[in-house]
């Protein structure tokens, strides 16, 4: 089977669900056998060679043109889709993250395969693919079937192990790829405007959601942080609000984090939040509904309110 | 006989042209009232016509809820204007006609100089008393306007003149009256002043010239309050105090309020009979604790908007100030700040001597924000949409709603039919701090052998909260979801826990026609107590009760309450309590919302913790909750908020313990 | 500019029920509302309107079953301001995205529209991808998980949420598409007297069949099987009085944090 994983340059390194998309393709090379070849676009892409020489990965294609050192999906489609065409896969791996929405679409639409999104597995049946995907927020699976022995299938960042076992020469193929410019003109990337901290190093996380209540809860729970030597991080609701700032939010979408202990508060446990930490070493949960999706996936549970329970638990913590 | 002179055609002009005035500018307002909605207030006329008679010449209004000091003075002022007014008829009518007041009789005649001589006395030292509370005291919630000056000024100069008037005649005339008291003591003094007939005509004219004038002023000042308080209690709410007017939702055009017209006549007559006492304001929980919320402003918002559109609206110019805005337009307008930090706590309507309604007219106004316009706080706006989405505010499932009375055995309406509904309710359904308390409660009615059974997940909210906050669409969607559940099932008998739900099903649900015989907890505990079924021991444990405001002010239940927990408790009583009780601060949708500053619920705690006891009984889930979230922000976790069923199971005597009752 | 919004409607799912051919969902109890994502992008369509003019339209493609609520969704909208209102109708047909992106492009080529809008994701098949095959179908420039729009000229500045709160900055020409991120405004509440207008106001609908003889063929991603998944059972729930919860919690939280 031959198989191809596209990869994604984030924020000057390699997107950490590159290697979920390799850690799916390795499981499939190994079930049916083949071939599993990289290929990753952007400008400078030299310096990432050693760090995609995974296990597995039998080739990687580095599309490298100073006109891709933004994301601009016409220009990334076809050049990505060109060498697609050339390898001619059965399937095509790529994680959905904010950069792959846009642009796998458009590669599949270019190269005339089908696209199933979120997949969760997936499995070749001669004839075509059956993929499982988690929908209705986790409540519900699905089976789906695609009668083409080739399509594209992408994965949520946070369902794949992201190993990283790097191995020795792999072959390592750097091209110049044609250009071609679409309508849509990158200006840049902002950072943040905020200095602000990097959630990922923290070694605790108290992250506050909608059941967080008011902005002193926030505040004790800013306290609860700075005694356990942790950061305050949020999930989306709190971001959306301005609670918080973006850099603060915990999700597949935002920052996945795999911290010691990661404590939520108020923490319903929507699907792209809970891919973003569960990780961690230590889930505990606060939430007053007993049947909060995030307790599925915690080792603590505490069934409370948060306006009860936080002024109670700080001053147990500074005995 | 009339007899003409100078001085006779002056007494007519002066007085004809008061009067012209007086009733040219009343006219005017009853012009004014016009443009306003009707409302039917005719009901029970004669039942209307003796209240008021009973309420104002016992001066009940100004006295109630311990009002002594003001009440005082202003029984003597009351009883003043009706006795001096006679002397205003004699002198008025006597140059004219020659009427006097001697045709009564000697002794009527003489016993009626004496009360006017007596209670003039009492006026002056209802004057002193008064000038000091304004001038001295100065309570904070009256304000020290000219018209408040004015008023006492001029009764001063009434019963100066007066006295000066019958001193002068009384030694004109050479006579001893001994029933004019102090008059004669007066005439004494200016038997020997020449001149005296020019004194009589000054004192004369002095006085009708300030009777007259106050007479002309009246109805352009807030003394207005002196014709109006009498029609304002004759027409004054007869309905459960913290019910709502019913909102056809197909039919009306204009839902809520801001403009002046979408208000009723009522609304503008309580502008009238308004004597800005501040006693709302006094007793107004959000005023106290620092929110811009002032209800005398917004009885007066009404009256200075209708003063001011009304001309405008009459006469088909623009220019018409709506009465909601952000900006305070020369104190016509209220702010919707103002009108989200009601906790629709009653204490305003309790509290007005002459029953104007604040209330009806703070939700009117947010009526016309949530459903004309679509304002309101963001809690309140995701507060909403959970209701449409789960039936309860915080969105936990309504598949999960049923959990706690099934895990206590409770059967629900659709496994088995039973005698009573017990109506849950939010907090009971989901809120952990009111776990026990329901658990405790449906102990209780399984002990004493109650038939009952819940709706288990057909139930959904009962609205009270989104009516109360202005939403009645939602209400009313989830008011007949109820409805049509509980006819389905053929349900005659509801019991519920909490006061918000009691109200609104007792009160407002046969709006849109649900008629149920409704129940509190409290009704049923009392029952059993009366009935035998339960025996109560007392653990002498200090403690006191929070009355809630939809059981006290809003229904009046303010003894079964306590006659249950002084059985189980040495029970002191709150300073507030009763129909002056504060509220806990979670009413209409509050406890949902963020409040800044000063917290209504700390507030209370404060009350609490003042007066030295260890426990606090209440009998509805929200001031449960909120009394514990401020009793923690203080600190005070050691004082326990326990619901009245807790206490009760707590205390049950065992060895009269009834079980197998059916 | 007018601008067309997608719209999905979608269930609040709290226990789900699926029907006897493990194929689809139970929705006879079930209430369905505006999918989250499409009510922020039909809240930008409004603020656009409001500041720059133009039309906007609703459009959403759904099965007559839940017909009440669809309507109901498409009244809503009215009240938030939208002019027009198009149900393309359908009745029992499983479509995945690729057999309801063709349907709707089909039909908007029979519509004048300088923007669309849609959200980036729906909370009930999730599969984020209708909006990016729509705009490939109309050969229209399209981008995906907008957190802000602004009109510069004939051109639009859009700004893209990337991981870690960074974003990315676009200039695009008219027409295009885009799929909106939650965040971007705060959605109004409509008032009740607007919905009440509302309801006397037409929706258009639109037969499926009206568009595309046989939907069912477009279908490229079947459905084999829907169903729930294993219960993990649950972690270590701590339930009880706030005050041994937080002593119980404090232990365990200073056995697993490092010192």
């Amino acid at each position: 089977m031959e198989i191809v994983c596209i990869g994604e340059i984030f924020n000057n390194d390699v997107g950490g669900p590159t290697y979920e998309a390799i850690y799916l393709g390795n499981e499939l090379k190994r079930e049916y056998g083949g071939r599993l070849t990289l290929i990753i676009a952007g400008k400078d892409l030299d310096k990432y060679s050693g760090k995609l020489s995974i296990q597995g990965v039998d080739s990687i294609i580095l599309l490298d043109h100073p006109s891709l050192e933004l994301y601009e999906q016409v220009a990334y489609t076809r050049a990505i889709a060109g060498e697609i065409k050339a390898i001619s896969p059965q399937i095509v791996i790529a994680p959905y993250t904010s950069q792959g929405m846009d642009l796998l679409p458009s590669i599949a639409h270019e190269i005339g395969y089908t696209l199933v999104t979120y997949c969760q597995s997936l499995k070749f049946t001669g004839n075509g693919w059956i993929a499982t995907r988690v929908i209705y927020g986790g409540k519900l699976l699905e089976d789906v079937e695609v009668d083409d022995r080739n399509i594209v299938a992408t994965i949520r960042p946070g369902d794949f192990p992201q190993l990283k076992q790097e191995t020795g020469s792999i072959s390592v193929l750097k091209k110049s790829p044609e250009i071609f410019q679409g309508k849509i003109r990158p200006i840049g990337t902002v950072k943040p405007s905020l200095e602000d901290i990097d959630i990922t190093k923290y070694d605790v996380l108290v992250s506050v959601g909608r059941g967080i209540g008011s902005r002193e809860n926030l505040e004790m729970a800013d306290e609860l942080a700075k005694i356990l030597n942790g950061a305050l991080a949020c999930s989306r609701p709190i971001a959306d609000m301005g609670w918080l700032p973006k850099t603060r939010q915990v999700g597949s979408s935002a920052k996945t984090v795999k911290p010691k202990v990661y404590i939520a508060l108020g923490i319903s446990g929507a699907t792209n939040h809970i891919n973003g930490m569960k990780n961690s070493n230590t889930i505990i949960s606060v939430n007053k509904d007993p049947f909060a999706p995030i307790f599925e996936i915690s080792h603590y549970g505490v069934v409370a309110d948060i306006n009860d329970l936080l002024p109670l638990l700080l001053e147990e913590l500074k005995k | 006989m009339i007899h003409m002179d100078i001085f006779t055609l002056a007494l007519i002009i002066v007085f004809a042209t008061a009067l012209i005035l007086f009733f040219l500018r009343i006219y005017k307002l009853y012009i004014y009232f016009k443009i306003g909605k009707n409302i039917n207030r005719f009901d029970h006329p004669l039942k209307r016509f003796l209240f008021m008679l009973y309420d104002t010449f016992s001066q009940a209004c100004s006295r109630r809820h311990k009002n002594y000091y003001p009440g005082f003075t202003h029984f003597i002022f009351f009883w003043g204007f009706i006795l001096l007014f006679p002397s205003i008829i004699e002198l008025i009518l006597g140059p004219i006609i020659g009427f006097s007041w001697k045709i009564l009789g000697t002794q009527l005649y003489q016993a009626l100089f004496f009360a006017q001589d007596v209670i003039v006395i009492f006026i002056v030292i209802a004057l002193a008393m008064a000038f000091f509370r304004r001038y001295v005291i100065k309570p904070p919630h009256l304000e020290n306007t000219f018209d408040s000056f004015l008023i006492l000024f001029l009764v001063t100069i009434i019963v100066t003149t007066i006295t000066g008037y019958k001193a002068f005649q009384i030694a004109i005339e050479g006579i001893y009256p001994s029933y004019m008291p102090l008059s004669l003591f007066f005439a004494n003094f200016v038997r020997n002043v020449p001149d005296k007939t020019f004194w009589l005509y000054f004192f004369y004219w002095f006085h009708l010239g300030t009777i007259l004038f106050f007479l002309v002023y009246i109805p352009h000042s807030k003394h207005m309050h002196l014709i109006a308080s009498f029609p304002n209690i004759f027409f004054k709410k007869n309905e459960p105090k913290g019910k709502l007017t019913f909102v056809d939702l197909e039919k009306t055009e204009k839902i809520g309020a801001n403009d002046i017209r979408d208000f009723t006549w009522k609304d503008y007559l309580d502008g009238l009979a308004c004597t800005e006492c501040g006693r709302c304001t006094q007793n107004c929980p959000a005023y106290q604790t620092g929110k811009p919320l002032n209800p005398k402003r917004i009885i007066h918002a009404v009256k200075h908007s209708l003063l001011y559109n009304a001309p405008l609206i009459i006469s088909g110019k623009g220019g018409v100030v709506p009465i909601i805005s952000d900006k305070n337009i020369d104190s016509m307008t209220i702010s919707p700040e103002e009108l989200w930090a009601c906790t629709t706590c009653a204490a305003c309507i309790e509290h007005c001597p002459v029953y104007n309604e604040h209330l009806q007219k703070i939700v009117d106004m947010r009526r016309y924000l949530i459903m004309t316009e679509g304002i309101m706080p963001p809690e309140l706006a995701d507060a909403f949409r959970n209701l449409e989405r789960t039936g309860n505010p915080w969105g936990f499932s309504s598949v999960k709603r049923g959990t706690l009375a099934k895990s206590k055995g409770v059967k629900t309406f659709k496994e088995q039919k039973a005698e009573y509904l017990l109506f849950m309710g939010c907090m009971a359904s989901y809120d952990a701090s009111y776990r026990n308390a329901a658990e405790s409660f449906i102990e209780l009615l399984n002990k004493c052998g109650v038939s009952f059974a819940t709706l288990g997940n057909e139930e959904t909210c009962c609205g009270a909260h989104a009516r109360r906050a202005g939403n009645d669409y939602l209400f009313q969607t989830l008011a007949k979801k109820n409805i049509e559940t509980m006819k389905k099932y053929g349900i005659k008998k509801v019991i519920t826990m909490c006061p918000h739900g009691y109200n609104i099903l007792k009160n407002e649900y046969p709006l849109l026609g649900g008629e149920f015989e409704v129940y509190h907890s409290t009704h049923i505990l009392y029952i059993f107590l009366k009935e035998g079924k339960i025996s109560l021991k007392n653990s002498g444990e200090k403690g006191t009760y929070h009355d809630p405001c939809c059981l006290g002010r809003y229904n009046g239940i303010y003894d079964l309450p306590r006659e249950i927990i002084s059985k189980c408790i040495e029970l002191k009583e709150l300073e507030k309590n009763r129909e002056d009780g504060f509220c806990c601060g979670g009413g209409s949708g509050r406890f949902l919302m963020e409040e800044k500053g000063r917290r209504m619920n700390e507030e209370r705690a404060k009350q609490i913790i003042e007066t030295n006891v260890n426990l606090v009984i209440t009998a509805c889930p929200i001031c449960k909750y909120m009394l514990e979230d401020g009793m923690k922000s203080l600190h005070k976790e050691n004082i326990p908020i326990k619901d009245i069923s807790e206490i009760v199971l707590k205390n049950i005597e065992i060895k009269n313990l009834n079980v197998e009752n059916k | 500019m007018d601008i067309v919004v997608l719209v999905k409607a979608t269930p609040v799912l709290e226990e789900a029920k699926i029907t006897d051919d493990e194929k689809n969902l139970d929705t006879s109890e079930l209430k369905f509302f505006m999918n989250e994502t499409d009510t922020y992008a039909l809240e930008e369509a409004i603020l656009k309107k409001e500041k720059y003019g133009g039309r906007v339209t609703v459009i959403t493609l759904a099965d007559s079953e839940i017909e009440n609520d669809v309507n109901d969704m498409i009244y809503e909208s009215y009240a938030k301001g939208a002019d027009d209102g198009i149900i393309i109708e359908y009745s029992g047909i499983y479509m995945d995205p690729y057999a309801k992106a063709k349907i709707i492009s089909d039909f908007l080529k029979t519509i004048k529209f300088d923007l669309i809008l849609l959200g980036a994701q729906s909370t009930d098949t999730s599969y984020s991808l209708l909006g990016q095959l729509i705009a490939r179908y109309l050969d229209l420039p399209y981008t995906t998980l907008v957190s802000s729009v602004e009109l510069n000229g004939n051109k639009l500045k859009v700004v893209r949420e990337l991981e870690e709160g960074l974003q990315a900055v676009y200039e695009m020409p008219l027409p295009s598409l885009l799929t909106i991120q939650s965040g971007i405004n705060t959605p109004r509440y409509p008032p009740f007297v607007k919905i009440r207008n509302a309801r006397s106001r037409p929706i258009k609908k639109v037969s499926i069949e009206n568009i595309i003889r046989d939907p069912q063929s477009l279908v490229k991603v079947k459905r084999r099987r829907l169903y729930i998944p294993p219960s993990k059972g649950a972690a270590n729930i701590l339930k009880g009085e706030p005050e041994e919860l937080a002593a119980r919690l404090a232990e365990i939280i200073k056995g697993v944090v490092p010192r």
